[in-house]
Order: C-alpha cells, then structure tokens, then sequence
C-alpha cells in the first residue's frame, strides 16, 4: 500500500510524544467502529459459541471420536444427532474433534505465515533499495508459482526424519506430533506473501516520519527502530491480515487433508471427513449426511471468519494489495 | 524487450525450482525400492542402487537428471549419460512425459474453463453490484460474492455430485468422456473464485468511477451506461488481470480434489501419488511441469495487463 489513510498516518505523527497512549487510541477507535458492524458482531459471537461447544461437548458425549461400534451408516437420530459414519462412530462428536484441529492448524498457521510475513515485510520496507527490489520480486515469483505444491513436496521429504527425531525425544505419538507441526510450518509457510506486502508498504510509509527520524538521530539502532516504533506501529493491520488468513489456512488445511496428504486416520480435521463423505458417493444408498453436515459446519465457519475479517479491515480502514 | 527478458530469467528460475525440488524429495533417508520385498540380500539392494544410481551423491545424482552428466567407461571414453527425467521409478511402463500427455489435457482443460466460468459468472456480477452502488441488488450480489468464497470446490464438489448426478440423474458423476462430463467439475472448481473475481471487479469499478476524466466525461454529456462501458470498464477489469496470475495458479492445483471428486485422469493424481511412493523424476517432473505453464501463463497476464492500461511502461 503507497498511501497510507491520511486518517491513521495523522493519528501516529500528531502524537508522536505518547505513543502507547496514541495506539491505544486508535485501537479504540476502531474498535467502536468494529462494534457497530452487527454482522460482524453476530459471526463473531457464532464462532465463540462454536469453539466452547466443539471443545466442551466431546467431553460430555457418551461417544467417543475413534471407538467404533456395529451402528455403521445411521442416519441422524436421537441417538446420534448427526448420524454414525462407515465404522460406526458417532458423526458429531467427530467434527467437533475435526474442528479443533482445523482451528488449531488454522490458528498456529496463521501465526507462522504472520511471523515470516511480518519480518519479511518489515525487513524489505526498512532497508529500502536493492534488498527491499530483490525481496519483493522473490515475493512477486512465489505468487505466480503454485506454492502449495512446494508445501506437499516440503512435507513428505521432511517428515520420516522428524518422526525419527521426535520419537528419540520420547513424544508419545511422534507420527501424529510431526504431521501437526508439518502442518502448522508448511502451510504457515505458503501464506505470508500477502502479509509481507501489506507490511512493506506501511512500513516504507513509516520510516519517513518525524518520530522515527528523531529517534534515528538520538543514535538509535535499526533493530530497536523496528521493534519500539515499526513494527507497534503495523500492529493493527497485522491483526486484519491475520483475520483474513485463517480462514485460507483452514482451505488449504482441507485441501491436504482431503488429498490424504494433511490430518491422517484416525484424527479428523474437516478435509478428511468430508474426503470420508465423498467416499461414500454411491448410486445405490445416499449417505447424505456424512457431506451436508461437515460441508455446511466448514462454509458456515468460514463465512464467519470472513465476516470478522473484513468487519476489522473496515474498522482499521486498510486496503488491500 | 521486456518480456524478452523475463522469458530470460525464467530459465535460470526453473533450473533454481528444480534443483530445490529435487533436493528436497531426494532428502529423506530411503528410496522408492524399500518396501519391495524387504528384506532383499545386499546383492539385489547394491544392483538395484547401481541400476538407478541412487548410490551417488545427490549432485551427480542431479546432474545426470537434467542430462548434463558425462561418465566414463571401460575403455576410457566419455560418455553422455541418459537424462534421467523421463523415467518413472513406480510405474515402469509409463515416462513421466507419457504421464504428462495424458494428463496434461484433462487438467488444463478444467482449470482454463473453470477460469472461464468464474469470469463469466464474476465479471458481470461485480460490474451490475458496482453500477446498482449501495441499492439491494449492489448488497445481494455482495452477499453471494462472499458466499461463493466460502465454499471451496471439495465442499460443493460432492454436493453437486450427490444433487445432480445421483438424485437427479442428469449428468454423469465421473470420468472424462464427453462435454458433459467437464460441466459439474469446472463449476465445483469455478465457483469458489467467482465471489472473489466479482469483489475485485465492484471495487476496481468504483475506484475508477471517482476519477476527473469520468466526471469530464460525465459533464461531455454521455450517458451513465456509455460512461461504464466506453471509459470505466477498461482500468476497472485491471485488478482482476493482476489477480489472474495467482488465481490460474490455484486454480491448477485446485483442480486435484476436482479431479479426485470425479475421478477424472487429470494430473493430480499422479502428483498425489509420486510424493507417498517417493518416485522422484515423476514428483519433479510434474513440479516443473507446473511451474513452466504458470510462468507462461503469467507472461500472458502481463502482456494482457500492459495491452490494457497505457500507463504501464515496463523497461
């Protein structure tokens, strides 16, 4: 982004004296016009309602996520809400179980794709010049090339030595750890490339200031620039972009999944049980259930989060790209 | 001279992709041979890695892929080496680029016409959304747009499956055999990028709108809907070019659950199949496959993108 909103540059410069009260403005500010956005209110408060149930219910459900039972196919009953699925296992208790891990993959991935992006950006925006033109073109190259391919391809090559090495540090299940943390980083991995951009931009737009000067000429290093006036400063639309980039880790999360290639049996994230509906597609008997419920949990969510996301980029006012 | 230039440094970027590819699939400890049989006495296992050269280090192991390896032999000749890439290590009836020929077609036909159907159903949608501004039909297109963009083709996928070609018995489920076979794929894998392509659009469209030269326009006396079509459209469609990069980018690779839905014999499978059998010419075979026809692809967005906005100078 070039120009900055006149609004929120106005708001750093004229205080430039307090700064910890001058951020708490802002995000004051913006958070009253976040409150006044009711659809976003509303998605917000589904999605809290959604992870307290998800993560509450299993523990008091008869069921458990990965017993099976001989009630294979069940449609939804009293007994089991949602239906049971092709081993018997009871269809609610498993999306909850698949919720949270597509919300934690979700979660920690963004925070991954956020902590490369937010570095990257600040670095290239900082320097300026020929590192600032050869980071971004590496930038510009990654969006054109289909990075998801390069995440499989880093996953299946790095995993069978992770596994080792985290079976010689005794975790209990070191296949299922290093999945997850495969998951988190190579996903995380793929999609900072929007965040880096945003934060190169209002960065370049930061570093031209007043108060980042003065500070430059109390003798102030670049690292401590960045860290007590830069990177303060984009916190904000940082926040936006993460907002925006869970829901794209959660696809990307049931894009592997559903290839086999992410959460693997007996886990389930929602890729995999709706893979598992899927699977299911028949002429003879239709298993609706197994792909209306998953399917419709995983739009829903997704609609929510996006709700949130474009309900806080309307609050901090930024534009994308 | 400009795209001579970036058809110049792709080279060296798919010589980079594939020594990174490569690299990284040849990494783990293992070959593609160990779940032959094992145990195999150390004869076979030495022959077999002398066959397949997956004895030598991994930079002579690259060189003889991309064919630029010379060895010598007995008599103390030197030799070319046949390149590597073309041999699959799992299915040894099939060369990667026999895989690729077949492949290939099936998916570039879904992706291309599903980057049809999402502008075709896009474009119109954000310019009516744009030209209707802040009325009912500007919020319900908005509120589809948004929709669409939440519903990823291995949702809808299975929906339309399950709708149209079991319930309802109108069109075929799987396999690739006549036009009606794409329908249901390319709209499972189209959809999802409609809602963004019309966003991008409405948005594109009342950014120009604001311009001097549309109110000089506007004050010339032409009519709102000369004023869209004649001045506004041509730098409105601007961000859905630029976003057209990327978006055949994931459209290719979206079209793996597509694929897998329907069970077409497109790519994806393949690709599936390569990294969970370790067959490394065939993994980064088909890795450069994609990157050559993205960076193709994106060489025409860009040619496209400078044709339509004057402005651009690239040099």
């Amino acid at each position: 982004m070039d120009d900055p909103t006149p609004n929120l540059g106005e708001q750093i410069e004229t205080r430039e004296l307090a700064v910890g009260e001058s951020v708490l403005d802002l995000r004051q500010q913006a958070w009253q016009r976040f409150k006044r956005n009711r659809l976003a209110i509303a998605a917000a408060w589904f999605l809290v309602v959604l992870a307290a149930f998800v993560l509450i219910y299993p523990l008091f459900s008869a069921y458990k996520p990965e017993a099976l039972s001989d009630a294979q196919f069940q449609p939804p009953s009293a007994g089991h809400l949602l239906g049971t699925d092709a081993h018997g296992r009871d269809l609610l208790v498993r999306l909850c179980y698949g919720a949270q891990i597509s919300f934690l993959v979700g979660i920690v991935g963004a925070t991954v794709s956020l902590v490369i992006g937010v570095m990257w950006g600040a670095i290239a925006g900082y320097a300026g010049g020929r590192l600032d033109g050869a980071m971004m073109r590496f930038v510009d190259v990654l969006y054109s090339l289909p990075t998801i391919i390069f995440a499989m391809v880093l996953m299946s090559a790095v995993e069978p030595s992770l596994k080792t090495w985290l079976g010689h540090l005794h975790f209990e299940n070191p296949g299922k750890f290093a999945r997850l943390l495969l998951l988190f980083v190579g996903l995380g991995a793929v999609s900072w490339l929007t965040m880096a951009r945003i934060v190169r931009g209002q960065v370049l737009s930061l570093r031209s200031r007043q108060f980042v000067d003065a500070s430059r000429a109390l003798g102030a290093s670049p690292l401590r620039i960045l860290a007590r006036h830069i990177i303060p400063n984009v916190l904000g639309v940082v926040i936006v972009y993460l907002a925006l980039t869970i829901p794209a880790i959660i696809l990307y999360e049931s894009f592997l999944s559903y290839l086999g290639l992410g959460i693997q049996p007996p886990m389930a994230s929602w890729g995999s049980l709706i893979a598992e509906g899927a699977g299911q597609i028949n002429p003879i008997r239709i298993y609706w259930w197994l792909i209306i419920f998953p399917g419709g949990l995983m739009v829903m969510t997704l609609l929510a989060l996006n709700f949130v996301g474009d309900g806080l980029r309307d609050a901090w006012d930024v534009k994308g790209n | 001279m400009y795209f001579l230039k970036r058809i110049a440094f792709a080279i060296p970027l798919l010589l980079a992709i594939s020594m990174i590819a490569f690299v990284l699939v040849r990494l783990p400890k293992g070959g593609p041979f160990d779940r032959e049989r094992a145990p195999t006495s150390p004869e076979i296992t030495r022959n077999i890695e002398a066959r397949y050269h997956t004895d030598e280090p991994i930079w002579k192991q690259y060189l003889r892929y991309i064919g630029a390896w010379w060895e010598r032999d007995e008599k103390g000749q030197w030799h070319h080496a046949p390149a590597g890439f073309n041999a699959s290590l799992r299915y040894r009836n099939h060369a990667v680029l026999d895989v690729i020929e077949t492949g290939l077609p099936v998916s570039l036909t879904i992706g291309l016409l599903a980057f049809c159907f999402s502008m075709a159903i896009g474009l119109p949608m954000g310019f009516i959304a744009a030209s209707k501004r802040g009325r009912w039909q500007d919020r319900l297109l908005n509120l589809l747009a948004l929709l669409s963009v939440c519903v990823p083709g291995l949702v809808i996928g299975p929906l339309l499956a399950l709708v149209f070609g079991i319930k309802l018995r109108l069109l075929p489920v799987a396999l690739w055999e006549s036009p009606l076979h794409a329908v249901l794929p390319v709209v499972a894998l189209g959809i999802f990028y409609s809602g963004r392509v019309a966003r991008l659009m409405r948005e594109g469209m009342l950014g120009v709108m604001q311009n001097e030269f549309i109110t000089a326009a506007r004050a010339k006396g032409l009519s709102e809907t000369q004023l869209l079509f004649r001045h506004g459209l041509r730098l409105a469609i601007l961000p859905v070019v630029s976003y057209s990069g990327p978006m055949l980018a994931d459209l290719l690779t979206g079209s793996f659950i597509v694929e897998s839905v329907f069970q077409l014999p497109g790519l994806g499978v393949f690709l599936v199949n390569s990294l969970n059998n370790s067959d490394y010419p065939m993994t980064v075979g088909l890795v450069l496959l994609y990157a050559i026809v993205l960076l193709g692809l994106n060489l025409i967005v860009d040619f496209l993108h400078a044709w339509l906005d004057p402005r651009i100078k690239y040099g």
